[in-house]
């Protein structure tokens, strides 16, 4: 498995390979032999809640950390014994990290300085880089002299113009205001397009990482919980844990049962729940996600509703959510509340009835 | 009126303690032996000594030399402390201040059971045949400058570490990646940002080691006198009250000076960083 590359000539197959790479700190393990592939060009972003390990993944691509075991390869070479000032990596960090006593212009050229690239090119690429990041005229400026969006272009253009083998951006809009967030999110991907520079995003925040990225790596307590596209993961989480990060409303423990010939979960003593597709053997605990938005909420209380599935109950409360309200109903046999969303013009109150379809209910394991 | 009212206890013992013995020195300073009239003898005596002249390179040169090697010691200390987890830097800060709470007077004599002629350094280099003859380390300028260098590294080290604790670490990381390795990283990223730290620990090390006294007294020897050592001699001595003032006088000259000089450039840092 180590020798990924494709046929000579084409280059590496991989922009950047993780072989079973751990980091311990101390007693604890911050990353669980974690494995990984980039390929050229991709936008790959490392997604979980603070402390899953991915800040720490990008600080090993960077050089900052030593892993604790495994192997990390950037364009086919490996780099675990290369300093961070040999690696050619472009760094963003969440404070931006501008020299502050350096003019705009000083600061990106920062790096083309270290590598003694001639005067006249520099100043060429260093407007280049200013232009493409849309800073031309504003090179002559001191860090304290820009708001938070035009440091956050200069330290995206300061990486970007030594034209390195890995951008990494940690975070890099987390201290913009939601208006310019929204705007940067968009020039990210542009500039990123433009430059063609493979690209790891490190964020906690799972709307950037579905709108920005080619791929998502989805992380908890240092492992890998789900790598995929923004659509495979918003549409077939594959753990408990996926599910509740990325909001699914109702999530319920239950077990899994043979009922004939068919599995059932049950989540309570009086309620099973059929459903379409379940990998796991009778008896396994199990969590079943269901989307709010998959839940029909019928206004008219059927207090006969015993089918599978089906379920009466009292709305208890109601959380506005722009076009569409979410409903909490209470249901009879139930420990837990089930969220289903209505039309905010049409609210209903009081007695109803829950059903949804056995193919919307996902047979999960519990790893949260 | 109430804020008058409440601060003079505190003006009345700076006019005591402070104000008045600083007039009574002018006075000294600037009279005849009679106390008749003004004249400038005293400091005319004092630049024609050749000894006070003496005093007075050494002072400026033991100065900047310990100044020079408290930068040298401190850097590497500061950014050590200041990059360390919390337990272990505040175990590394006590180390480094503990020698405060030690008198220097113990400190000194301390530097003559290492540094002496029969001290533990002149003992272990013959032994393993580094030298043949023992070095002269005290009761010379060497002596007072291991000396002080070692009383005041903690004032660097503190003066450093207020300002490189508040940097962004991520700094340096940038400069990293940049392609910068770590000895550029300090003379492009580290030292430019703790310029203000730098300018206040070469204030107090270099004001402290100009009036510094037990320090050169037992390490200097009599021998190497420094201006402070020299003025005790004055008083103690010679009884010569009129040239300890001029003295005097000259050092707090030479300390207004090196203030004058201090600000200078943290204003021209101020200017072109802000």
């Amino acid at each position: 498995m180590t020798d990924m590359t494709s046929p000579a000539g084409t280059g590496p197959a991989f922009a950047v390979e993780m072989r079973d790479v751990s980091k311990v700190f101390g007693e604890t393990t911050v990353l669980d032999r974690i494995s990984f592939d980039i390929r050229p060009g991709e936008f790959v972003t490392f997604l979980g809640p603070s402390g899953c390990g991915k800040t720490t993944s990008l600080r090993i691509l960077a050089g900052f950390e030593q892993a604790t075991s495994g192997d990390v390869r950037i364009n086919g070479q490996s780099v675990s014994d290369m300093p961070p000032w040999h690696r050619d990596i472009g760094i963003v960090f969440q404070s931006y990290a501008l020299f502050p006593y350096m003019t705009a212009r000083d600061n990106v050229g920062f790096g083309l300085k270290m590598r003694r690239v001639p005067k006249a090119e520099m100043a060429k690429r260093v407007e280049e880089a200013l232009k493409l990041v849309g800073l031309s005229g504003l090179g002559d400026r001191y860090p304290r002299q820009l708001s938070g969006g035009q440091r956050q272009r200069v330290a995206l253009a300061r990486a970007l113009v030594i034209k390195p083998q890995l951008l990494l951006l940690d975070e890099p809009l987390s201290n913009l205001d939601a208006k310019l967030r929204n705007e940067m999110r968009y020039e990210l991907k542009r500039i990123q397009r433009e430059s063609g520079i493979t690209t790891v995003f490190v964020t906690h925040d799972q709307e950037e990482a579905f709108s920005l990225s080619d791929r998502i790596v989805l992380m908890s307590k240092g492992e890998i919980k789900q790598a995929g596209t923004s659509r495979e993961i918003w549409e077939k989480p594959r753990t408990g844990f996926v599910a509740d990060f990325i909001g699914v409303d109702n999530l319920l423990p239950g077990a899994v049962e043979k009922d004939g010939d068919e599995l059932v979960v049950r989540i309570s003593p009086s309620v099973t729940l059929k459903t379409e597709i379940c990998d796991f053997a009778p008896g396994s605990a199990v969590l079943v996600a269901v989307r709010a938005k998959d839940v029909i909420l019928n206004p008219v209380a059927d207090e006969t509703a015993t089918g599978l599935n089906v379920f009466a109950g009292n709305i208890i409360d109601v959380e506005y959510r722009g076009e569409r309200c979410a409903c909490r109903v209470r249901c009879e046999g139930i420990d837990q509340t089930l969220v289903a969303l209505v039309a905010s013009s049409h609210v209903p109150s009081g007695a109803v009835t829950l059903s949804f379809a056995s193919d919307a209910v996902m047979v999960l394991t519990d790893d949260r | 009126m109430t804020a008058w009212a409440l601060s003079s206890p505190a003006v009345l013992l700076v006019l005591v303690v402070a104000i008045t013995p600083s007039l009574i020195l002018l006075y000294q300073a600037f009279r005849t032996p009679d106390g008749a009239a003004f004249t400038l003898e005293h400091f005319e005596r004092l630049f024609n000594s050749r000894i006070a002249g003496q005093a007075f390179w050494r002072t400026l040169r033991v100065s900047l030399i310990t100044t020079l090697l408290t930068i040298a010691g401190g850097y590497p200390l500061a950014m050590l402390i200041a990059r360390s987890r919390e337990r272990a830097a505040a175990l590394m800060l006590g180390i480094v201040v503990f020698p405060l709470m030690v008198s220097v007077v113990v400190r000194a004599f301390g530097w003559i059971v290492i540094l002496g002629p029969s001290g533990i350094v002149n003992q272990i280099l013959p032994g393993i045949g580094l030298i043949t003859e023992p070095l002269a380390l005290v009761q010379n300028e060497i002596g007072i400058i291991i000396g002080e260098t070692q009383l005041l590294l903690p004032y660097m080290v503190l003066s450093l570490l207020a300002v490189l604790r508040n940097v962004d670490p991520h700094l340096e990381e940038a400069s990293l990646s940049l392609g910068a390795n770590p000895l550029r990283t300090f003379f492009a990223v580290t030292l430019p940002v703790s310029i203000p730290g730098l300018l206040s620990g070469v204030l107090l090390v270099f004001s402290l080691a100009i009036t510094a006294f037990a320090t050169p007294q037992i390490l200097g020897g009599a021998r190497s006198p420094m201006l402070t050592t020299l003025l005790y001699r004055n008083v103690f001595s010679t009884y010569d009250w009129a040239a300890a003032a001029a003295i005097a006088i000259l050092l707090a000259l030479l300390a207004i000076g090196f203030v004058t000089l201090q600000r200078l450039a943290g204003r021209l840092w101020e200017k072109s960083h802000g």
